[in-house]
């Protein structure tokens, strides 16, 4: 488990999702300016509610209305990332221990090896983990 | 209604009835599976784990789906002009100040009552299904669940991983709490990287790994991987003291803080 997690950290994926997080941050500010020209946060029955400034801050509070159904691309890229530090955690520690630790996680968590197909890849963020035990069986060769 | 609110409407029922679909099948698959642990998997035999697991999903899909519904309704109260008018009115009555006052304190409300809706659930969560499924919110795990399910599932229906804001890293009962505050007024208290350095050592003891051993595999592992460590420690909560195992498969104690900024804060390869 540590040497997956060295693998986040070795592969840069925390500079890489905060670039992406900013990036769509950005993309967001379009936002408000959309609902400041609809009055739907802006304007109510008694005239103007909430200055200009004030927008970004009423929209980003609908906005996970509108991402939630973007949650799936996150979630792959999320997967993305945890397939790369498996394969580093592969490469430099022995993969039956690592199927060892998921077994122990799985039973410390409660989680379930059944999962739902959609529901695990709308959420998940890391691989299924009968997929998991697969791919660190020891007669799969290591990547 | 301008064209806008009706998107946001739209959009609002598509995502609740979503995430109620979503729901329904992760509590159906986990129900119908309970009994049956897939054959291929290395834990095959330990079926009374996998009944655990979907009872655990299952209890917390329930919740989840009052949860949505609830969220969805405030959701739409709250951002469709009316609610917003009469605190806009209230608060402009109330509290002295400028336009700029009014607008802080509006936006800060509005933030406080979405939040609100959402903190009985969590607190439900954490201190009646967890507890009644053998978690406690002391229990420190013994590494960060990162083999889990992403932290969007904020209604968690079986969610396989560490529930969501459980405690980890080791942290105690009383940062768990504040985290819990803190989601009341959209605050959240540092994770990754901030908790190990600043916030753990105010609730908790770091003391040097004494086991030699383990201190060994952990530092011949880092130095494989190009990495070095500033030291290996140990952190125990105040209120909860967990001896270490040296034979835990992942090399890391259940005591341990696998607080990897103080592990591995040496740049890849320089070790």
């Amino acid at each position: 488990m540590l040497a997956h997690e060295l693998g986040h950290f070795s592969r840069h994926h925390v500079w890489k999702r905060m670039g992406m997080a900013s990036a769509v941050s950005l993309a967001l500010f379009r936002g408000p300016r959309l609902a400041d020209g609809a009055g739907l946060v802006l304007r109510g029955p008694g005239g103007t509610l909430a200055e200009r400034g004030h927008s970004p801050g009423l929209f980003f509070m609908i906005a996970p209305s509108f991402t939630f159904l973007l949650q799936p691309l996150g979630s792959l890229y999320s997967r993305l990332h945890e397939f790369e530090a498996d394969a580093y955690a592969a490469q430099y520690a022995d993969a039956r221990d690592l199927v060892r630790a998921l077994v122990k996680l799985y039973e410390d968590n409660a989680a379930t090896l059944t999962p739902d197909p959609l529901h695990s890849a709308f959420y998940d963020s890391t691989r299924r983990r009968r997929c998991a035990f697969r791919a660190f069986s020891p007669c799969t060769p290591r990547r | 209604m301008h064209w806008f609110s009706l998107v946001f409407l739209a959009t609002l029922a598509l995502a609740t009835a979503a995430r109620l679909w979503l729901s329904a099948r992760r509590s159906g698959t986990s129900r119908g599976t309970a009994t049956r642990c897939p054959p291929s998997s290395p834990v095959a035999s330990r079926s009374a784990a996998h009944e655990k697991a979907a009872d655990y999903n299952v209890a917390k899909a329930r919740v989840g789906l009052i949860e949505t519904l609830v969220a969805a309704r405030a959701d739409a109260c709250v951002h469709l002009r009316r609610r917003i008018a009469v605190a806009r009115r209230d608060l402009g009555a109330r509290i002295p100040g400028g336009r700029l006052c009014h607008g802080i304190a509006l936006i800060v409300s509005v933030i406080l009552v979405s939040s609100a809706v959402d903190l009985p659930f969590s607190l439900y969560r954490t201190f009646v299904i967890e507890a009644r499924f053998g978690f406690q919110p002391h229990d420190s795990p013994p590494v960060r669940p990162r083999h889990g399910q992403g932290r969007g599932d904020r209604n968690a229906a079986g969610n396989p991983s560490r529930p969501s804001g459980a405690v980890a890293d080791g942290e105690d009962g009383r940062f768990l709490v504040a985290r819990r505050m803190g989601r009341v007024g959209g605050v959240q208290p540092p994770r990754r990287d901030d908790f190990p350095t600043f916030i753990a050592p105010l609730f908790n003891k770091f003391s040097p790994l004494e086991d030699a051993g383990l201190r060994a595999r952990i530092e011949a592992l880092l130095a494989k991987c190009g990495f070095r460590s500033k030291g290996l420690f140990v952190m125990t909560a105040p209120s909860v003291r967990v001896t270490a195992t040296p034979t835990s498969p992942v090399s890391v104690p259940p005591s341990a803080s696998c607080s990897s900024t103080r592990w591995c804060r040496g740049s890849p390869g320089g070790g």
